[in-house]
């Protein structure tokens, strides 16, 4: 019975302890959903600019995200996922902790494959193991010690709690203070299995982040392509329209500086012509 | 001894009920991506854009609806009975994907 109710008290523990970063992971997860749902509705309006409010809140809010999700953990998780999507390898390129801790991991990689064969790697392969697991064993306390007495997950859902919370609030919250302290965030090649050890909820945030990283750049090549067919409304000067009618050429003619194109069609080949299509094409 | 027993029975469901909706809602979490990503298809797909619309269709099928197809046949069953029903969706959702990618340019 005994160790029935250790068991339960261990877990009781870690279920707290994990509570809110579960807390932290739905309330990102909404907050994303409410940026994409949104970018949605607005997609079928014609005002540009409020598509395009939006659309900068919604990469704030990714960025906000990234950012709880511990950039450098990515960088050494899902580097090469990213490196091979170019929707995420576009949204991390503009992020220079990501592009440092990226550096930093591939750096550490490489030295680990090229250590030569020598008197010291002897000695390695018997330090090694133990090296491995006690650099494992503090690296685990010290990085989640940090983190958790950071309390980000707590400090955020305490935020998300208060009665003025809005989500402009959070993500701006968020964002202020992962910057202030950018320059302390750790860049070190930490393994992988210490960074899920303190984040058991990443593969599912990193499932959202992506997915959302993904689906902003599907609004926003949307957005891009409507502003331009909007300042483009008349074709630009110098285009060249080939009009045919039937098999027949009837002329090729660039565009006027006033976008119109003005051409004959003689009296003749209406009447041998009637009932085909007069065909404008532009190129 | 009787109480005990009993507590000690309570806190073991509360864990397992614990466990259950955890389970469940990592399954909801990746589900709602899939329905984000979907929602931007369909919108590509209305806006012609059909290099878009395969592009996000076939990085939905591999990156998020086969491994939660995956993850509710395997650990999800943690998450019963709602394991079925992300199933089902990743089975629909798949099929969905499949006929994007099988449009053609006009």
């Amino acid at each position: 019975m005994g160790a029935a109710k250790a068991i339960l008290l261990a877990w009781n523990t870690i279920w707290q302890l994990h509570g809110y970063l579960l807390r932290v992971t739905g309330l990102f997860q909404e907050v994303l959903s409410i940026c994409a749902f949104g970018s949605f509705i607005l997609s079928y309006d014609e005002n540009l600019d409020s598509r395009k409010q939006f659309l900068d809140f919604y990469h704030k809010a990714l960025k906000a995200y990234s950012y709880y999700c511990l950039v450098p953990c990515l960088a050494k998780l899902y580097g090469d996922e990213i490196d091979r999507t170019p929707g995420l390898r576009s949204f991390f390129k503009e992020m220079p902790l990501y592009q440092r801790s990226r550096a930093a991991v591939l750096y550490e990689d490489e030295i680990d494959k090229d250590i030569p064969e020598t008197i010291a790697t002897a000695f390695n392969d018997i330090m090694g193991p133990i090296a491995h697991l006690t650099w494992r064993a503090l690296g685990s306390i010290f990085v989640w010690l940090g983190d958790y007495l950071d309390g980000f997950a707590a400090v955020i859902y305490t935020w998300a709690k208060k009665r003025d919370f809005n989500l402009e609030v959070l993500v701006n919250s968020v964002i202020q203070a992962y910057e202030e302290k950018q320059s302390k965030i750790r860049i070190r090649n930490i393994p992988k299995d210490i960074y899920l050890a303190q984040r058991p909820t990443l593969p599912f945030d990193w499932a959202t982040l992506k997915a959302h990283i993904m689906t902003y750049y599907a609004y926003r090549a949307m957005y891009d392509r409507h502003r331009k067919q909007r300042q483009g409304g008349r074709l630009p000067w110098g285009v060249q329209a080939t009009i045919t009618w039937g098999d027949d050429l009837v002329t090729r003619k660039n565009l006027e500086t006033n976008g119109r194109i003005y051409f004959c069609l003689l009296n003749e080949k209406m009447d041998e012509k009637v009932g085909e299509p007069l065909n404008v094409e532009v190129t | 001894m009787a109480g005990s027993t009993l507590n000690v029975a309570g806190s073991a469901f509360k864990a397992f009920e614990q466990v259950n909706s955890t389970v469940a809602f990592y399954m909801f979490i990746i589900e709602e991506a899939i329905q984000s990503v979907s929602m931007a298809i369909y919108l590509s797909h209305r806006d012609g854009d059909l290099t878009k619309v395969k592009e996000l269709a076939q990085w939905n099928k591999e990156e998020l609806i086969n491994p939660l197809g995956d993850f509710a046949n395997g650990v999800g069953f943690l998450g019963f009975p709602m394991n079925y029903a992300f199933d089902a969706f990743a089975d629909a959702s798949r099929r969905s994907m499949d006929y994007y990618l099988s449009l053609e340019e006009e």
